[in-house]
């Protein structure tokens, strides 16, 4: 037996399926499975967050410090050393996924009437992230939970 | 409250209709996005229960839509054929039921998707493929001047609409959502004449009868435009329970739609429209995120974006 927070979480969406959907007004039943799967869906995450998201802000740092202009690169080399700091918390870790992104999509807008080849290497990068992910939603195909939109 | 409404109903349909009218079965019922659905029966002295619904408008939707338009819309697409429900009657104000309502007949059936996901469903697939075709293409052949909808229209217009609820949804704006709006604005389509466009043709908006008839329902999102965006819509969900991927191959819907209405579908066109759906659901899943209160099942439509953003680089990475 555990006591951790994920089997926690995951103990509650068991509870929700097994006792509660049944038992509540129709018209609020699929929002209690919609509760159950989310709660499924972030126990996956959070159980990988905090090693998939530092990976993926690794990821686009390299890619910036390869292709941002000169006025941003004094922005690359702060975020790195944020990254590179001490060890954050979740929601630290997630403010400066936030501020990379800030300087992705920059790098981006420009490379989208400059640079194909680069903007390929940030579509492709992103795009993994993204695939990555796609177990911590329910909705769509390769989810754990299959449900469908 | 279900008492509350009931006996408003009953009061609001018996005025409308000169006779005494009672209202039983009411059941809120899932789907629409921007209204609140109700199925109930009315009986009047005949006695005979008429399966009806109401439509009726709520602030904290996930689209600002008007009954209005969709009222006028449903009454002239019944009256040319298209498989609509019938609608009854639409009030603005000044009744009791508060916000502006419509009530339209309760169409019998099941939506298409939970039909063909039965374990012991032995439909036709073959005659249902072609029928939704035939559905689609007889919509692409209302002429979208006749029907009093928005006179804006054309693929600059969409992208605008939808770039407003993503910005009136103050998301941290995801690098591939931004780069598919930058995207969509360089790679706009040639105008073509507007036909109109239901705009959410998908199984889950089909109603199919026992006897296999279907009927389009969820009429908010219609607009003038181009035929292939509702192609290209329809083209997002593909399992075994979808028009594409249970009815048909990607392919096989374009084809048997050209076949059907004389209309080549460019490739680039198609591209375009495909990179526009999924900005638009997108769109779609932030505004819900966005409205207070969010309730779990917005939650996780909001947190599919992360596989938008997964067919979004997908898509740009055939041709950035």
């Amino acid at each position: 037996m555990s006591i951790d927070g994920l089997t926690t979480v995951e103990g509650i969406a068991d509870f929700l399926d097994a006792e509660i959907v049944n038992s509540v007004p129709g018209e609020l039943r699929s929002e209690v499975r919609a509760a159950a799967k989310l709660l499924r869906t972030s126990a996956v995450e959070l159980s990988v967050r905090y090693r998939e998201v530092g990976a993926e802000i690794d990821d686009l740092l390299v890619l910036c410090a390869a292709h941002v202009v000169a006025d941003d690169a004094s922005a690359v080399i702060d975020l790195s050393a944020r990254a590179a700091g001490e060890r954050m918390s979740l929601r630290e870790q997630e403010r400066l996924r936030t501020d990379v992104h800030d300087l992705v999509s920059r790098t981006m807008a420009r490379l989208t009437v400059s640079n194909d080849r680069a903007l390929a290497e940030f579509l492709r990068c992103l795009g993994g992230h993204a695939a990555r992910r796609s177990t911590w939603q329910a909705v769509f195909p390769g989810n754990p939970a299959g449900v469908s939109a | 409250m279900t008492q509350d409404l009931g006996a408003d109903l009953a009061g609001v349909l018996s005025e409308h209709l000169g006779r005494p009218v009672t209202v039983s079965g009411l059941k809120r019922l899932a789907g629409g996005s921007s209204h609140e659905t109700w199925g109930f029966d009315a009986m009047d002295a005949s006695l005979e229960e008429i399966p009806l619904v109401l439509r009726r408008e709520f602030h904290s939707g996930m689209l600002d839509t008007d009954v209005a338009a969709e009222f006028i819309l449903l009454r002239t697409l019944f009256d040319a054929g298209v498989p609509v429900p019938e609608p009854w009657l639409f009030v603005t104000t000044d009744s009791a039921l508060g916000t502006p309502f419509m009530v339209m007949e309760r169409a019998a059936g099941t939506d298409l998707r939970k039909d063909l996901a039965r374990p012991d469903c032995d439909r036709d697939l073959l005659a249902l493929a072609t029928q939704a075709v035939e559905v689609i293409a007889r919509i692409h052949a209302v002429p979208a001047t006749t029907l009093n909808l928005d006179a804006q229209w054309g693929p600059a217009h969409e992208i605008g609409r939808w770039t407003a609820v993503i910005e009136a949804a103050k998301p941290d704006l995801d690098p591939l959502l931004a780069t598919a709006l930058t995207w969509l604005g360089c790679h706009l389509p040639p105008a073509v004449a507007a036909v109109l466009v239901h705009a959410d043709f998908k199984a889950n908006n089909l109603l199919i009868s026992p006897e296999g008839r279907l009927t389009v329902i969820d009429w908010e999102l219609a607009h003038p435009g181009d035929p292939v965006e509702d192609l290209a819509w329809t083209m997002l969900w593909r399992t075994q329970w979808d028009v594409v991927g249970g009815l048909h191959t990607a392919e096989g819907y374009v084809a048997a739609y050209t076949s059907l209405t004389g209309r080549q579908v460019n490739s680039e066109v198609l591209r375009f429209w495909r990179v526009f759906s999924l900005v638009k659901l997108w769109a779609m899943f932030l505004q819900g995120m966005a409205t207070e209160n969010v309730r779990p099942q917005l939650r996780m439509l909001g947190r599919a974006t992360v596989w938008l953003a997964d067919q979004v680089a997908t898509e740009l990475l055939e041709d950035p």
